[in-house]
This record gives structure tokens, sequence and C-alpha cells, in this order.
């Protein structure tokens, strides 16, 4: 008999090639910084859904999502409304103006849009130098369940198959730059979608059906099929993902890379087609387990189990090369992030502007390359459980920029000073929080709280932005800005 | 009725719901801006 790890083996080892392929394909495609950092400005609709979808998904979704419905049922699925929303919200009244930016003023990164908003570098220096710093963390624990999921399968050290992972996805990131990463994120979307949705009627067969299921799980665990998680708690995980995602700067680069507004508002229709089908496929996936393996000792090993011994060995190695695509194709999007944050916000805006494009090229490819490798060193430590690392950088990421991004786009006396106010203040109180053991309610509410009073405060008694400034953010811009 | 609950029902109703949404709201075109149906092109470089 065919052994599962074999067949895993042949699977995996063809879709590294096949991605790695896409990577070489796309070097020739990237002449320049533009392709390098915003594929051209030229993704279509299919290509920009699924690579929104795919970058949102990450090991938290196939490890850490199924784990949570595992150990509590049904109703954790309500944390997924929050970022359904924020696609329709993000795709409505923040990423055309974003694109618009971008493409009519030459905004290629994050920190270039805070930069230019606030006629700021000091506000460009503090979002480059937070933004690197939150997603290192994040990182890591990308790569600590890659590691994971292949010392669990192959019997390999951990540390072993999260370098593995980390020296793909580096490489094809570094050769291809953004074309090779939404090229990639949709293969790795597709490997997704496939993965669950072949996978789930094998596993509710092989549970005995439908409603032997559903006699099963009221067996085993009653409370699983009603609400769990109580209003307060379904509502601080939406807020917290769909903040997080209405402003991510791994998302809004992904709005920069689109061709109009029309491919925007298609795309976020593709990206929630696919986050329905894999939300739900997802619990449905976690609360079987629970009627077939109901005293798993490790929760996040559940869908290490799903595909090792539930299901046949060529479905079962497409399930975990999935997870392992959900890895590659959020970490390849934050290092498109942060390593740029470094070589084009930092190196290039703020210390060597004069710069030939070749020289620009080089040193993106050599940031993202570093800011690629030095995760590794946090991995070793392991921090927590994937997805509580997800859940609060998600937070944290949302108590930082959410204010600095839609406050800036819609209200003129927004300041430089209250921008970078906002963004320590906001990360500051979420940490806060988390330290004080998240009294009441998630940390992200208090954070953006904080960081809204901030921004409004600071920016009533500073200088506001000049006119000049406000043109590319706002159509109006006869009228003078209203500060006080 | 699915083997899952009201809570898992409910939540992809809504998720429905909003697909459906974001469906119809891709079909508007906005004042002033162009209609653009093309399949996705290759991004990048001269063959993009």
């Amino acid at each position: 008999m065919i052994q599962f790890d074999t067949v895993f083996v042949f699977v995996l080892g063809g879709f590294f090639i096949i991605v790695l392929i896409e990577g070489i394909r796309s070097f020739r495609r990237t002449a320049g910084d533009t392709d390098f950092l915003v594929a051209g400005r030229r993704v279509g609709p299919w290509i920009g859904g699924a690579s929104l979808a795919a970058t949102q998904m990450s090991a938290g979704t196939f490890v850490g999502t199924i784990a949570v419905h595992y150990l509590t049922g049904a109703s954790f699925i309500w944390g997924w409304t929050g970022i359904w929303l924020a696609y329709i919200v993000g795709g409505l009244w923040v990423a055309p103006k974003m694109r618009r930016y971008s493409q009519e003023h030459g905004g290629l990164t994050f920190p270039d849009f805070i930069g230019d908003r606030y006629s700021s570098r000091g506000a460009r220096g503090v979002a480059a130098i937070l933004i690197v710093l939150a997603y290192i963390v994040f990182m890591s624990a990308q790569y600590q369940a890659g590691g994971v999921i292949l010392e669990t399968i192959f019997g390999i050290p951990f540390v072993w198959g999260a370098v593995i992972l980390m020296v793909l996805v580096v490489l094809y990131t570094v050769i291809g730059g953004m074309v090779a990463v939404m090229r990639t994120d949709f293969l790795q979307q597709i490997a997704m979608a496939l993965g669950a949705v072949i996978g789930l009627p094998l596993l509710i067969s092989y549970a005995g059906g439908a409603s032997n299921l559903r006699a099963v799980l009221t067996d085993v665990a009653p409370s699983f099929l009603s609400w769990h998680f109580g209003f307060r708690d379904l509502l601080g995980f939406a807020l917290a993902f769909g903040l997080t995602f209405v402003v991510a700067p791994y998302i809004l680069v992904r709005f920069y890379a689109m061709r109009d507004d029309k491919t925007i508002r298609k795309a976020v229709g593709i990206a929630i087609l696919f986050n329905v089908i894999i939300a739900s496929s997802v619990a449905m996936i976690g609360m079987s387990l629970k009627a077939l393996y109901p005293q798993l000792s490790v929760a996040d090993a559940a869908s290490t189990v799903f595909a090792s011994e539930v299901l046949p060995p060529v479905v079962g190695a497409l399930v975990m090369t999935a997870v392992i695509a959900a890895v590659m194709s959020t970490v390849d999007s934050v290092l498109l992030v942060a390593g740029p944050a470094i070589s084009h916000d930092i190196y290039y805006r703020l210390v060597d502007p004069e710069a030939d494009v070749r020289k620009r090229l080089r040193i993106n490819r050599l940031a993202t390359l570093v800011v690629g490798a030095v995760p590794i060193l946090l991995t070793l430590r392991q921090l927590d459980i994937v997805q509580f690392v997800v859940l609060a950088f998600a937070a944290l990421l949302a108590s930082t920029v959410f204010i600095p991004v839609v406050v800036g786009l819609y209200w003129r006396g927004a300041s430089a000073a209250g921008a970078i106010t906002s963004m320590v203040v906001g990360f500051v109180t979420c940490l806060i929080w988390y330290l004080i053991d998240e009294p009441f309610i998630n940390p992200v509410v208090p954070g953006v709280l904080a960081s809204g009073i901030a921004m409004y405060a600071v920016s009533r008694v500073t200088q506001p932005v000049g006119e000049a400034g406000l043109r590319p953010f706002f159509a109006d811009t006869g009228r003078p800005a209203r500060v006080g | 009725m699915t083997p899952f609950g009201a809570p898992f029902e409910t939540a992809v109703i809504f998720g429905i719901f909003l697909l459906v949404l974001s469906f119809a709201l891709s079909s508007r075109v906005e004042p002033g801006e162009k209609s653009t149906d093309e399949e996705d092109r290759p991004a990048g470089g001269e063959s993009g």
C-alpha cells in the first residue's frame, strides 16, 4: 500500500517546482521597481481576487482555525464575517482612493502612502519600522507552522522544515517580485480550495454521513452546534480581523497592482467567494474531526490527522500541500511589504534618493532576502500557538495603521504629528491590553479607539498638511483644510 | 438543515448574501469610470 508521506513528497515537490518555475518566468517580466513592487499595475480580477484571499489565509486558517472549530464547534465561523465585510468596505471606500493615488502619484509601498499623505519623512520612517517589526513576528509564526507540519509528517527537525520553506519562498519572491507573488498566490488559492472541497465530502462520508455526524456531535459535544462564543467574543474576533483587513499593508499593495476600480470590485467578489467556500469547509472539517477523534491531545494536529489518517493518500497530500500553500502565500506577501519598507522607504526615500533603477531593484531584492531570513531566528524560540499569534498580530496592526489610513483618506485636518502619535499610541495601547490579559474586550477595540483619540487631539493642535500635499488624496483641492 | 448547527448555517447564509451584494456592486460603473471587461492579462513587461 502506498504510504501517505511518500505521496506527499511527490505532490509537494511537484507544487514547489511549479511555483519556482512561475518565479523564474516572472523574472523576465520584472524590469524595474514598479514591476517588482506592484506588478506593473496590470493585474486583473481573477488573479487579484485569488491573491487577496490567498494572502489573507495563512497557517492560522488551515492549522489554527481547524483547531478552534475542533475545540469549540460552529460559532467561531462568525469571526470570518469581519473579513467579508472588510472586503466590501475596503473595496468601496479605501482601495479605489489608494489605487488612484498609487497610479497617479507613483506610490509603491504602504509607507509611501503615509509619507506622502502626511508630507512627513518622520511618519514614513515610523510606519516602515513598525511594519517591519510586526511582520517579522508574524512571519516567524508562519515558518513555525510550516516547520511543525513537515516535522509531524516526515520526522525531520522542525527547524529544518521551517528553513526549507523559508528558502523556497524567499527564492521565488526575490527573483520574481510582485508578478511572481500574485501569480503563485493564484495557484496556491486554487490548491487551498481544491484541498478543502475535495477532502470534505470524503471526511463526512468517513464519519458515516451527515445524519450520523449530527447524532455523534450531539452526543460527543452538545454545545458544538450552538453559540460556544458569545456576542462580545465574536464581535471582538470580527473587529480584530476586519479592521486589520481594511487597511493591512500587504492587502493595500495588491490594490496598487490592479488596473482600475472595476477590477478591484470584481476582485473583492472573487475573494469573498473563495473565503466563504474555505471558511465553511474549515469549520465543517474541524467539527467532523471532533466526532471522529474526540480526544486528540494536540488540537493543532487535527488538520494533519485529517490528511494523513482519514483521506486517501493522494487527496491527503493535496490537503497538506494546501496548508503549505497557505503559509507560502502569506509569507511571500509579507516579504514584499517588509523588505521594501527597508529598501524603498528607508534606504531610497530617506538615505539615497539618487539611486538609479537598477540599484533600487538590487537593494529591494537584498532587503527582501534579509527580512525573509531574520524571522527564522525567532522561529527557533517557538512563540505562542499559531492561531493566537495571528489574532494578536491582527489586533496590533489594526491598532497601529487603521486610523492613519482611513482618517487620512477622509479628514483633511489629519496632521503628520497626529499620524505619528496615533500609530505609536495605538500600538502601545494594544500591547498593554494584552499584557493585562485582555479585560472585557479584544485589544483591537481600545487600541483603535486610543489611536483615533490621539489622532484627533494632536491634529487639532498641530500644523495641518498643506494644500499641495493633500491634492493627491482629495478631489476638491480648492478649499482650505478644516482644522479648527 | 446541515449537521453543523445554527451558528454555522446563519454565517454561511450571511456570507452568500455578502457575495451576491459584492457581485452586484462590481457590475456598477462609477461616474467617469471606463468599463473594462477584459480577462486577466499577464502582469508586467512587454507581454503584459
